[in-house]
């Protein structure tokens, strides 16, 4: 936004605009802003749904010839109307009595109209903003802001048309950052993407290579696998399941659910899945139906984990996760709109140090030496032997382990919180032994496996030192 | 050509400094006392299910001795297993080792503490004893002193706490 340059007037009501976005004022007025009207249709749009198929399929004509009637006027319909009557005039109280004030130092948002609630947050504690439009609201134009202090969860501001969420967002910024995440050309969000005219794009994933990994990723295979079996014995014996070949689907529901939510996961939450440089700050831009744009915490990375399942090894792909303090408990909607521990769904390995390098800036993976497992160590991990190894670098610290998906896990040493050497009865007979090293997430910690006994306890005291 | 055995793995959980200062024995008493509880509860039930279904009061009898060579065993190895706890603070963090079968040796720097707990149940407060929670930023660290006696309990919070304020490290 140039300077002098004000927003337009909210369309919907009177409200003064925000202040112009230049420097933070001085001296700045109380802006109060309201959700958009049709939030409760959003959130409740199921019900709505719902209620509405069941008033219709009796009202629309069944075909035995009978003219169409109402529903009965017993208490079940009665109590079903009263509830449906019930949590509209619920949905429209609750945006009646919800305000975002934005003060002078802070943010308050007020809400309840039996018990008034003020939750307010400082300008300077605001970390980062996200911004998501799950598929309800990009349909109806509205995305939501999520605002991130560093704990765990984070607040949400629900609903606001884009414009106004944009322009709401860039000022929470300027406010709290000091910076102008936009100077020059303004960063508005469209239904397909989240990018500002000065991002800078530095990786994109294309969509067939998305739909390729995931076809090609084992927890597909596994989940097919029991259907497979399931239909093949459900055939043979056909002939006990009287008319009824839909028996099949029973067993078979909670493999496609955890198929299914395996998909949403993986291809339509990462669709289109856009990694930018945003001003000081990284932000991923991904989803089909729900638009996330997401921003990395960079400096809450307690460790990163580069896995590459067995059938990528040909195509030269891999995964990147990354486990952040306060992820854990971030609740998602059901295609993955919000935060997500996956940093780069599916990249060469060109990606993968572009990701690296602006995650992590100076981290020279392949110049850490690495020190392999002792070749008994094939008596307890035959398939994984070759694989297993760890190396100290500068400031991180890298495990390999896995047999069927290799997988790399990074962990910075001031990131560390404790160590735990382990050796269990087998491992003694051979002399090896195992290192755990306990970060701060509820991602597994980085493990490193049947190395050689005094080897490992060399390494613990090392790192003790290191870590400290 | 099989695997070679390897002697000395006591090096591998050795005190960093010094000898390892052990729990109280008395901690053995308050392990044990549980367990027989629970197996003489578990086997009884057992044998009475037994006798009642097979009328036959022999069967009921032989699962009861299997319940008490049960508890001659299990008082045995819950000795060796108290036995093989051990900690040991140096001057700039924590060592807690314990475990018979599965050993493990846990390393906390006195930076990285978060909150340092003090918790007795009421078998151990009988007996004069209590256990030192360990808490970091991470729910994998799990380390604990059990069976510690209450001055020495109280001694070690004390000493954890100023420790862990004076070196206090954030995430």
């Amino acid at each position: 936004m140039s300077a002098g340059e004000h927003l337009p007037p909210s369309s919907w009501q009177g409200t003064p605009t925000l202040a112009p976005l230049v420097a933070p004022p001085v001296a700045a007025e109380t802006v109060v802003e309201r959700p958009h009207p049709l939030t409760p249709l959003v959130r409740g749009w199921i019900l709505l749904v719902a209620a509405a198929w069941m008033l219709l399929r009796d009202l629309l004509p069944d075909g035995s010839g009978e003219p169409a009637s109402l529903p009965p006027l017993n208490v079940m319909s009665l109590g079903i109307g009263v509830a449906v009557l019930g949590s509209v005039v619920w949905g429209f109280l609750e945006w009646k009595f919800t305000r975002f004030v934005v003060d002078d130092n802070e943010l308050r948002i007020e809400s309840g109209f039996l018990t008034r609630t003020s939750q307010r947050i400082r300008f300077d504690r605001i970390q980062s903003i996200d911004m998501t439009q799950p598929a309800a609201a990009r349909l109806l134009g509205l995305a939501e802001l999520t605002i991130d202090v560093g704990g765990e969860g984070g607040t949400r501001l629900r609903y606001l048309t884009r414009q106004r969420a944009t322009a709401m967002r860039d000022y929470l910024l300027i406010r709290a950052h000091g910076y102008n995440a936009a100077a020059g050309a303004p960063s508005l969000a469209g239904a397909l993407d989240d990018l500002g005219g000065t991002d800078e794009i530095l990786i994109r994933v294309p969509p067939q290579r998305l739909l390729v990994g995931a076809l090609l990723s084992h927890e597909l295979l596994l989940g097919l696998i029991p259907i497979l079996i399931v239909l093949v014995v459900g055939l043979t014996i056909e002939g006990n399941l009287g008319a009824s070949p839909w028996i099949l689907l029973g067993p078979m529901i909670p493999i496609l659910l955890g198929v299914g939510g395996f998909v949403s996961k993986r291809v339509i939450g990462q669709w289109n899945y856009t990694l930018a440089r945003s001003g000081p700050g990284l932000k991923i831009v991904r989803g089909l139906t729900s638009l996330t744009s997401q921003s990395v915490p960079r400096h809450r990375i307690q460790g990163i984990r580069i896995v590459q399942p067995l059938w990528w090894r040909k195509l030269g792909y891999f995964r990147m996760d990354v486990s952040v303090i306060g992820y854990g408990s971030q609740t998602t909607d059901e295609d993955q709109a919000g935060t997500s521990t996956i940093l780069l769904p599916i990249g060469t390995a060109a990606e993968v140090a572009i990701a690296l390098q602006n995650v992590w800036p100076g981290l020279d993976l392949d110049a850490i030496p690495l020190t392999p497992a002792p070749s008994r160590s094939r008596w307890l991990a035959p398939f994984a032997q070759g694989w297993l190894a760890f190396g100290v670098g500068d400031g991180v610290i890298v495990s390999r382990t896995g047999w069927l998906s290799r997988a790399r896990a990074i962990a910075p040493h001031a990131r560390l919180q404790s160590l735990k050497l382990t050796q269990g009865p087998l491992q003694r007979r051979i002399g090896l032994a195992s290192v755990q090293l306990q970060t701060g997430s509820f991602v597994d910690g980085a493990v490193i496996k049947h190395t050689d006994a005094p080897t490992a306890r060399a390494l613990v005291l090392a790192e003790i030192d290191r870590m400290g | 050509m099989p695997p070679p055995i390897v002697k000395g793995m006591d090096a591998l959980f050795a005190p960093p400094q010094e000898n390892w200062q052990r729990l109280s024995p008395r901690y053995a008493t308050v392990r044990r006392v549980g367990s027989l509880v629970t197996a003489a509860i578990a086997f009884g039930f057992l044998a009475a299910v037994v006798g009642l279904l097979t009328e036959n009061w022999w069967w009921a009898g032989l699962v009861a001795v299997a319940g008490a060579a049960f508890c001659a065993w299990s008082w045995w190895r819950i000795g060796r297993w108290v036995r093989s706890w051990g900690y040991a603070e140096r001057a700039d963090d924590l060592y807690v080792t314990h475990g018979v079968m599965f050993r493990s040796l846990t390393v906390v720097p006195y930076g990285r503490m978060q909150v340092v707990k003090v918790e007795a149940g009421p078998i151990e407060r009988s007996l004069g004893l209590a256990s030192v929670h360990l808490i970091t930023a991470s729910i994998q660290t799990n380390a604990r002193i059990p069976g510690l006696p209450e001055a020495e309990a109280a001694r070690l919070r004390d000493r954890l706490t100023e420790v862990g304020q004076a070196r206090g490290a954030g995430v």
